[in-house]
C-alpha cells in the first residue's frame, strides 16, 4: 500500500496504490487529493485518516488560555467560571435617553454569581497585511449549579440586564476601534474580550427580558405551580405578589431590577449556586417562543379544546350591517384581510400549559448550543462547482423495468 | 418502464464527495445542493421528483448509510427525519434510482475536503470537554494541560512509602500521537510565556520532558484509535504515569539537577548560598530528625550513608538519587516544595525552560505528526501489506518524530551540547541530507520507517529542508540517525514496514 502526495505546478495530489511499498509525502500547499486503489478497504481507511488528519480542533493561535476552557473549535469557544462576586453596572435609562454615559448616574451591585458557562461564537478576518484577526461575534452566558460535566446538563438563565432570553448578550457599543482591538489576537484574547463584554461594559434598560423572567416564571400560579422556595425570591415572594409591579410582557422597570439586584446581593455564593434560576427561552424572547409554539400546535389543540370561533367583521355603514371580505383562493390566509382571520376564544395561557410550553423547562448545554449555532452561522451553499467535474464523468445509465 | 440510474464512484467524484460529507454531518442545505446537482447532472427536469438516491457511507464501509427519498415532495420530510425512518419509505414508489457506489477511485479537491472538515467542526457541538485547565493549544494538535499541586505517595522500599508534593504540572498531549506526552514541573500557575518549567524530575522522563510509558499503558486498555477525547486521554496518561510504576530508567533530569547543584553543594559546605536558595540548601541538608518524621524507619547508618553520597554527588546511583530526593522532598511542605522548584529553575538554568520555548519546540513537525497518524491508519487495516515492494528504487524517508529516534536524541544529549553540534553542521545541511540519501539507498540493514519513490526525491528533500528551517534540530538528528541507525531503531516491530531489504 502506498500513499503519496505529489506536488506538480502548485497542485498536490495524493495517490494511494495497493501492492506498492509504503510511501507518503505531504506538503503544506495541497490543492487536490487523488486516491487510486483497487482495494476499497484501504482506500476508505485512508480517506478517513486523511480527514482526521486535516480536521483540527482549532487552527488559530490560542495564546495562554485561562483555566476553565472546555472546548475550542474553529468557530466557538466554551468556557466556565466558578462562583464569584461580580460588579454589575446599570444606567437606569433606555439607550436613546442616554446622551452622555459619563455624566449619567450609574447604579452598582455586588452580586454573588453561581457557576457560569460562556459560549462564544467568534469570527476571523484578515487585516490589510494579511494577518488573521480574531474577534468575538456573539456571547452567551448561562448559570449552572455545578461545573459542566456532560452535554445534557441543565443550564439556567442569567437574569441580568442586556441579555436576550436565550442567553445571548446584546453586544456592547464601542466608542473607538481601539477599544475593540486592544485584546491579544488569539483565542485567549477573544475570551478576555467576551468576558469584558459581559461584565465590564455596563448595562441599561434597553433589554430587561431576563430580569423580567424572574417575575414571570414564578408568578403564573393561576395556571401552574412553580416552587419558588429555592429561588432568590424565597423571602420576598409576598412582596412581589403584593406590590404593583411595573412590568409588561416585554419589559420591567428599574424598580423591579433594583429590587432584584438588592435582594440578590444579600445571598452568599453557596446559596446562589444552589438556586433554581429561571430557564432560558429558545428564542430571544418569550413571545417569540410562544409564536413558534402556536404555529406548531395551536391548530391541533383547537381540535380537542372547546372553543368559539368568531371574526372581527367590517361594518357597512350604508347597509348598517356587518360584512366580511371575499376569500381569495390564490392568496395565503396571512395575506388576506384581517376579517377573514378566525379568532378563537381560547385561554392562551391554558393552551401553553396544556401543550407543555409552560412552565418553562431548563435547557441543556446541547440544546442551547444547537440553537446558538443555527442563529449565528449562516448556511453556506457554495461548495462545489459541478462544471468542474463535468469532464470526469462517465455516466452509466441503465434501463430497467 | 421506468428509468433506472446507476452511478459508480469512479464516474461521479462529486457525488462521492457529497457522500463523505453527508456521513460527517452535512447540513440540510448541503444535501439539498447534492440533490440539485444530481438533477442537473442527469438531466432531470425540475418536476421530476421521483428519484431515489442511495448514499453508501465512505467512512464506514461495513455500515452503508442509506438515504432514500424523492427530490421535492419528500425531501423536506426526509431531511428532517432520521435515516431510519427514511428507509421505511416505500421504495416501489420510487422508480428512478440513482445509486452511488463509491468503492473505487475518485478525485476530490482537497480544499473542499478541508473546507468541509472545517465546516463540520463548526456544526458539531463540542461535547468532549477539556480537562481542568487547558492552557494552550498548538495547531499541530498539542494540548497543554495544567494541574494544581497534589500529594503523592511514593514507595521508598517494597514495604514503605513517603508522601511528597507534586508541584504545578503542565502536561503536553498530542492529538495525533497520543502517547507522545510530556510532563513539566512548575512552581506556580502559568501566567506568562516566560514562566519557567522543569522537565519532571521524577523517574521515566526523558530530558525533553517526554514521558516514557511502560507497557502497562496498553495493558490497561489505552485506545489509540478511538475518537480523540482530551479529558480521557489526559486522565489516562497522567494516571498511568503516576500509578503505572516507575523504574530506575531515565534519571537524567534528576541527575542534571544534582550535577548542576554540585557547585552549590560545595558552596553549601562552605556556608554560602543559603540566603539566595534556601530551599535548595534545605534539600541538600535535611536533618535526620526531619527525615525521621516522614520516614520513621530511617536508621542513623542509612542517613549517614546517604549524606556521604550527597557530598560526592556524581558518584550516586540513580536509585540513590531518587531515594534521597523522595525522602528529602517528603520533609517539605507544599509551599517549600514550590519554592524549591522555583529555586531549581533559577539555579539550574541548563534544565529549566520557559513555557514559550517549550511550546515553540513542540510546535514543529506538523507534517511529521501527520505522517505518524497516517501510518497508524494504514496499520489498522489488516489486509494491507506494507512489505510488498515491486521493483521501485527506494529511499528512506526519515521520520524524526518517531519516538525511539526522538527519545534517543533527547536522552543522550543535553540541549546545550546538541545546539553546539548543530551549529557546526547547520551550514552543511544540504550536504548532510544528500549524503544521507545517497548512503541510505545502499543501506540494506535499515528498518526504514517510510519509503518514497526516487522520482519524488526532490519533494522529499524539500520536506527535510522545511523541517530543518523550522527546528534546526533535524540536521543533527539526521546525522546521528544515519551514523548510528542500529542504535536508534530499537524495536523492529515498531512499524511493520521493513523498508529496504
Amino acid at each position: 500500500m502506498s500513499i503519496e502526495i505529489l506536488e506538480f505546478n502548485n497542485e498536490v495530489s495524493v495517490v494511494a496504490r495497493k501492492n506498492i511499498h509504503s510511501s507518503f509525502h505531504v506538503s503544506e500547499d495541497i490543492k487536490n487529493v487523488k486516491f487510486e486503489t483497487s482495494a476499497p478497504h484501504g482506500c476508505f481507511a485512508d480517506i478517513n485518516g486523511m480527514m482526521e488528519v486535516f480536521t483540527s480542533s482549532c487552527n488559530f493561535p490560542t495564546g495562554i488560555l485561562p483555566p476553565g476552557v472546555l472546548a475550542v473549535t474553529d468557530t466557538h469557544i466554551v468556557f466556565e467560571r466558578q462562583p464569584e462576586y461580580k460588579t454589575v453596572f446599570v444606567i437606569p435609562k433606555l439607550l436613546d435617553n442616554i446622551s452622555d454615559p459619563e455624566s449619567e448616574r450609574v447604579y452598582t451591585y455586588q452580586l454573588p454569581i453561581p457557576w457560569q458557562l460562556y459560549i462564544i461564537q467568534y469570527g476571523n478576518t484578515l487585516d490589510e497585511n494579511g494577518n488573521t484577526i480574531l474577534y468575538p461575534a456573539n456571547v452567551r452566558l448561562h448559570f449552572m449549579k455545578s461545573n459542566l460535566t456532560h452535554a445534557d446538563q441543565e443550564l439556567y438563565m442569567a437574569p441580568l440586564t442586556n441579555f436576550y432570553a436565550n442567553g445571548t448578550l446584546c453586544r456592547p457599543m464601542f466608542s473607538s476601534m481601539e477599544e475593540f482591538e486592544r485584546y491579544p489576537n488569539t483565542i485567549a484574547g477573544v475570551i478576555e474580550s467576551a468576558y469584558d463584554w459581559v461584565w465590564n461594559s455596563g448595562s441599561n434598560l434597553d433589554l430587561t427580558i431576563c430580569p423580567l423572567a424572574m417575575y414571570t416564571q414564578f408568578s403564573h400560579s393561576n395556571y401552574y405551580t412553580v416552587d419558588a422556595s429555592n429561588t432568590i425570591w424565597k423571602n420576598y415572594l409576598s412582596i412581589i405578589q403584593q406590590r404593583s409591579a411595573n412590568y409588561t410582557q416585554y419589559y420591567c422597570g428599574f424598580d423591579e431590577i433594583d429590587l432584584l439586584y438588592r435582594t440578590w446581593e444579600k445571598y452568599s455564593l453557596a446559596e446562589v449556586s444552589s438556586f433554581d434560576w429561571p430557564s432560558n427561552y429558545i428564542t430571544t424572547a418569550w413571545y417569540s417562543d410562544a409564536k413558534i409554539h402556536e404555529d406548531l400546535y395551536f391548530q391541533e389543540y383547537l381540535k380537542t379544546a372547546s372553543t368559539n370561533v368568531r371574526y372581527e367583521m367590517h361594518w357597512d355603514e350604508e347597509e348598517d350591517q356587518e360584512y366580511q371580505c371575499e376569500y381569495e383562493d390564490d392568496v395565503p390566509l396571512e395575506d388576506q384581510c384581517y376579517c377573514l382571520h378566525p379568532i378563537y376564544d381560547v385561554d392562551k395561557m391554558r393552551f401553553y400549559v396544556d401543550t407543555n410550553l409552560l412552565p418553562i423547562k431548563p435547557r441543556t448545554y446541547r440544546s442551547t448550543f444547537q440553537t446558538f449555532i443555527k442563529e449565528t452561522i449562516p448556511p453556506t451553499i457554495d461548495y462545489v462547482d459541478p462544471k468542474k467535474f463535468h469532464d470526469l464523468n462517465v455516466l452509466k445509465i441503465l434501463h430497467s423495468v | 418502464m421506468n428509468t433506472y440510474l446507476r452511478i459508480d464512484a469512479q464516474d461521479d467524484p462529486t457525488l462521492s464527495y457529497y457522500s463523505i460529507t453527508h456521513k460527517r454531518g452535512a447540513t440540510n442545505e448541503y444535501l439539498q445542493r447534492a440533490y440539485s446537482e444530481i438533477r442537473w447532472r442527469y438531466g432531470l427536469s425540475e418536476n421530476d421528483d421521483r428519484v431515489l438516491v442511495q448514499f453508501k457511507s465512505l467512512l464506514k464501509n461495513k455500515n452503508f448509510a442509506r438515504l432514500f427519498g424523492t427530490i421535492s415532495e419528500k425531501l423536506a420530510m426526509m431531511l428532517d427525519e432520521n435515516i431510519d425512518s427514511i428507509e421505511k419509505l416505500d421504495l416501489s414508489t420510487l422508480p428512478v434510482h440513482v445509486e452511488l457506489d463509491i468503492y473505487n477511485q475518485y478525485e476530490i479537491p482537497l480544499s473542499n475536503i478541508l473546507e468541509q472538515c472545517t465546516r463540520n467542526s463548526k456544526e458539531n457541538i463540542p461535547e468532549n470537554f477539556f480537562p481542568l485547565a487547558v492552557r494552550q493549544i498548538l495547531p499541530n494538535g498539542n494540548y497543554f494541560v495544567e494541574r494544581p499541586p497534589f500529594q503523592l505517595e511514593v514507595p521508598i522500599t517494597k514495604s514503605s512509602s513517603v508522601k511528597v508534593w507534586m508541584p504545578w504540572t503542565m502536561t503536553a498531549i498530542n492529538k495525533e500521537n497520543r502517547t507522545d506526552a510530556y510532563l513539566f514541573f512548575g512552581s506556580k500557575k502559568l501566567e506568562t510565556a516566560d514562566d519557567k518549567y522543569l522537565p519532571c524530575v521524577f523517574p521515566n522522563i526523558y530530558g525533553s520532558g517526554k514521558i516514557c510509558f511502560s507497557n502497562s499503558l496498553y495493558d490497561a486498555g489505552f485506545d489509540l484509535h478511538s475518537a480523540f477525547d482530551l479529558r480521557y486521554t489526559y486522565s489516562f496518561l497522567f494516571n498511568e504515569y503516576i500509578n503505572g510504576g516507575w523504574n530506575q530508567d531515565l534519571g537524567s533530569n534528576l541527575g542534571q539537577l544534582f550535577w548542576s547543584a554540585h557547585q552549590f553543594v560545595n558552596d553549601l559546605i562552605k556556608n554560602k548560598s543559603h540566603q539566595q536558595f534556601p530551599m535548595i540548601a534545605k534539600f541538600f541538608n535535611v536533618t535526620k530528625e526531619d527525615m525521621k518524621v516522614s520516614y520513621p524507619r530511617l536508621t542513623d547508618k542509612a542517613y549517614n550513608k546517604m549524606y556521604d553520597k550527597i557530598r560526592g554527588t556524581w558518584a550516586m546511583s540513580v536509585k540513590d538519587m531518587y531515594q534521597y530526593t523522595f525522602l528529602a522532598l517528603s520533609c517539605f511542605s507544599l509551599e517549600e516544595t514550590l519554592k524549591f522548584y522555583e529555586e531549581v529553575s533559577l539555579h539550574s538554568s541548563n534544565i529549566a525552560r520557559t513555557f514559550g520555548d517549550i511550546t515553540k519546540d513542540l510546535s514543529i513537525n506538523v507534517s511529521q505528526t501527520l505522517i505518524t497518524n497516517f501510518v497508524k491508519q494504514i496499520r489498522s487495516q489488516s489486509d494491507i501489506s506494507l512489505n510488498n515492494i515491486n521493483g521501485t528504487i527506494n529511499i528512506i524517508f526519515l521520520n524524526p518524530q518517531t519516538s525511539k529516534f526522538w527519545n534517543s536524541w533527547n536522552a543522550d544529549y543535553s540541549r546545550d551540547s546538541s545546539t553546539a553540534i548543530l551549529s557546526s553542521c547547520s551550514t552543511q545541511v544540504t550536504h548532510i541530507i544528500n549524503d544521507f540519501i545517497a548512503k541510505a539507498k545502499n543501506n540494506i540493514s535499515t528498518n526504514g520507517y517510510y519509503v518514497i519513490d526516487e522520482s519524488i526525491a526532490d519533494q522529499k528533500q524539500e520536506i527535510i529542508y522545511h523541517e530543518v528551517d523550522n527546528g534546526n534540530y533535524y540536521a543533527d538528528a539526521l546525522k546521528r540517525y544515519f551514523n548510528n541507525t542500529s542504535d536508534h531503531i530499537g524495536d523492529t516491530d515498531e512499524y511493520r514496514n521493513s523498508g529496504i531489504q
